[in-house]
């Protein structure tokens, strides 16, 4: 098997392999995806939270800059694998594959 | 289901952005802990030579109930003092704990939960350090500026009086004592007892 580079791309067929594959777990910290990368398909786990530490007097500020109520409905998603795909830049994970990923609204 | 579409570049950056965020949460967390740990602690280490070495010398001369005061503020200081230090470290190191494999949630939450604990030490941690040294700084503050001791006086009964006062002078058989209402001269063969107190009640 050939290694797969490093490339930032999406592809319908990646969002639809994804809702077929993807298990979603509940935490009281958020959500857990878990299933094999449609490009590269390393399995990986996504975790959607809500809350993130950004500064270091103050504690909680929401992860993303406008602060949506999440998880939303739908969420991007990246490969975050830890293989080796060349090219990548440094800071980076994964293959480079990203796409939409449908939540469910209450998962329970 | 509802059909997600087609991610945008934009999609790609916020994506890549949430699990930068994630992925470095705990080193951030415990950077910012270890910068607090050091900084409280220079400023505690002062703090506690200061008082220590200020505060002994003139503990003595005050007022017993206020050194009584004193020494619950020093006490809970330190109490304050030793939860700040553990929970700085704990937020700064780690807690060290083994855990049975089975209960441990998958790696990303597992670190997010982490970073959440981290995070709570390290705020109770300032806030107890920040305690410690307003309760340090109020206990020697009082050494230094509560009432002093109250002068030992002198109660003499004589012929069935009781006077009380400070001793001024002495000599001849005669007892000089200030008192509340003014100079009295005592001849000592008539006193019946004589005992030191801390105050004319
Ligand atoms: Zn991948
Ligand atoms: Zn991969």
């Amino acid at each position: 098997m050939t290694e797969i580079p490093y490339e930032e791309t999406t592809d319908p067929e990646f969002a639809g392999a994804a809702a077929r594959t993807f298990a979603v777990e509940t935490y009281p910290d958020g959500l857990l995806l878990r299933g094999p990368c449609p490009r590269c398909a390393s399995v990986i786990e996504v975790a959607l939270v809500d809350e993130v530490f950004s500064r270091g007097l103050l504690g909680w500020r929401r992860g993303s800059p406008a602060p949506p109520p999440a998880p939303e409905p739908v969420e991007p998603v990246i490969c975050t694998c830890t293989e080796a795909h060349p090219g990548r830049p440094d800071g980076r994970v994964g293959c480079g594959a990203y796409w939409l990923f449908a939540v469910p609204a209450s998962p329970s | 289901m509802t059909e997600p579409g087609t991610a945008s570049p934009a999609d790609l950056r916020r994506a890549q952005q949430r699990e930068q965020l994630l992925r470095d949460e705990l080193p951030r967390v415990r950077a910012a802990a270890l910068a607090w740990r050091n900084g409280l602690g220079a400023l505690l280490a002062g703090l506690l030579g200061f008082g220590l070495v200020k505060g002994r010398t003139d503990v003595g001369q005050l007022d017993e109930r206020w050194a009584a005061t004193v020494g619950v503020v020093l006490l809970l200081a330190l109490i304050a003092g030793t939860s700040g230090a553990l929970l700085l470290l704990r937020a700064a190191h780690g807690r060290p704990a083994v855990r049975a494999l089975a209960k441990l949630p998958p790696g990303p939450i597992a670190d997010r939960r982490e970073a959440a604990a981290t995070t709570r030490a390290l705020r109770m941690g300032i806030a107890a350090t920040l305690a410690c040294t307003a309760l340090l700084v109020g206990g020697v503050a009082t050494t230094w500026y509560g009432p002093g001791r109250a002068k030992p006086v002198l109660k003499v009964i004589i012929q069935g009086e009781a006077v009380c006062g400070s001793v001024r002078e002495t000599g001849g058989g005669k007892l000089v004592l200030q008192t509340d209402t003014g100079r009295r001269t005592v001849d000592l063969n008539g006193v019946t007892a004589m005992l030191p107190v801390d105050r004319c009640a």
